[in-house]
């Protein structure tokens, strides 16, 4: 019997702009975790930096493919945060889309695995998987720019995908 | 990826548009996963999504999965992707007039760490009868002492049947592990 899933958990509109985005208190009760953000920066150019539980640890090891104006690029990379490769240099007027999948994000006995899509319409769409070190659940999530602060009008969307 | 976000009913609700049609958990190690008597959904979803996280037994760093539908294992099927693996951007293979659609490389038991393989695979107009069927899948893994996997694809089966099953296979003759799952959805449209 089909379930009604797909559920919206969380969303935060910036009415001002804010250095970093936090959604915690996760509950466990979903299958998989989907955070969609259409951001940008206040100014300047930064790498965006997804994390787990706030661990800032080198337990990120993605790699990742990439397609732009300079050509086709991608890469292993471990870092303190998953991170679409590269920096986006949005100003407050630009936008960019970013869709993060976090599979089986409750389970313990697994090391938690992501998908990410990454849009920049003045620059470039990049894909990352990869994983978090971690076996615990995922009970928050960050988005923080490297260096400045994300633009009034970006918007988070946490959902839940039911079990 | 689809992204459905539903419609706000006028309630102040929101109208379930993606649905859970099945999950399977793998309790023990085995080839293959069939979803069986879809054509059920066939008035209610437009789409589906499957959404995967598992890991072959096979003794190597990764292991190609694929996909069959209604059972025909005939050599009916186009796929073709780009991948990079390790520090190599631009991996290209296809193939054609194959018994199969490949999906991705899961990791293998070369890796360690527990990492299984996400993978999302959307099968548009699941269950249109004036269309060949068609889909296209995104994942991989990272491993960091190991070979690491990202991989974005297509693929189709020449044959405008509506879906009534669908079947993921370890190409190699291998297994998926305890603790693989698949998960498939419904989509309204």
């Amino acid at each position: 019997m089909p379930t009604p899933t797909y559920i919206p958990l969380a969303t935060i509109t910036l009415g001002s702009p804010a250095a970093s985005v936090s959604f915690g208190s996760i509950p466990t009760s979903y299958r998989d975790l989907v955070l969609i953000s259409h951001a940008a920066l206040t100014s300047g150019t930064s790498a965006i930096l997804f994390r787990f539980n706030g661990d800032s640890g080198s337990n990120y090891p993605s790699i990742y493919q990439e397609a732009s104006e300079v050509g086709l690029a991608g890469g292993n990379i471990n870092t303190t945060a998953i991170r679409p490769s590269g920096n986006i240099n949005e100003a407050s007027t630009e936008f960019g889309i970013y869709a993060l999948n976090i599979m089986d994000y409750s389970t313990t006995d697994k090391r938690k695995s992501f998908l990410l899509r990454s849009n920049r319409a003045l620059y470039s769409t990049i894909m990352t998987v990869g994983r978090w070190n971690g076996t615990s659940a995922v009970s928050s999530v960050s988005a923080t720019p490297n260096s400045g602060s994300w633009a009034t009008g970006s918007t988070f969307n946490l959902y839940g995908i039911v079990s | 990826m689809l992204i459905p976000f539903g419609t706000l009913a006028a309630s102040g609700g929101v109208v379930p548009d993606y649905e859970l049609i099945a999950t399977t958990v793998l309790g023990s190690a085995q080839n293959s996963i069939t979803f069986s008597d879809l054509g059920t959904y066939a008035s209610t979803y437009k789409h589906l999504q499957i959404r995967v996280v598992a890991r072959s037994s096979r003794a190597a760093w990764v292991d190609n999965i694929a996909m069959r539908l209604n059972s025909d294992s005939g050599t009916n099927y186009n796929w073709h992707r780009m991948w990079a693996e390790g520090g190599n951007p631009r991996y290209v293979e296809n193939g054609t007039n194959r018994n199969e659609m490949r999906m991705v490389g899961i990791s293998g038991s070369n890796i360690g760490n527990s990492l299984f393989t996400p993978a999302i695979t959307d099968i548009i107009d699941s269950f249109s009868t004036s269309k060949n069927t068609t889909i296209r899948t995104f994942g991989g893994h990272a491993e960091i002492t190991g070979t690491s996997e990202i991989s974005f694809g297509g693929a189709g089966w020449r044959n405008t049947s509506s879906i009534s099953s669908i079947t993921i296979f370890v190409e190699s003759g291998n297994n998926f592990v305890s603790g693989s799952r698949f998960s498939i959805y419904g989509i309204k449209g």
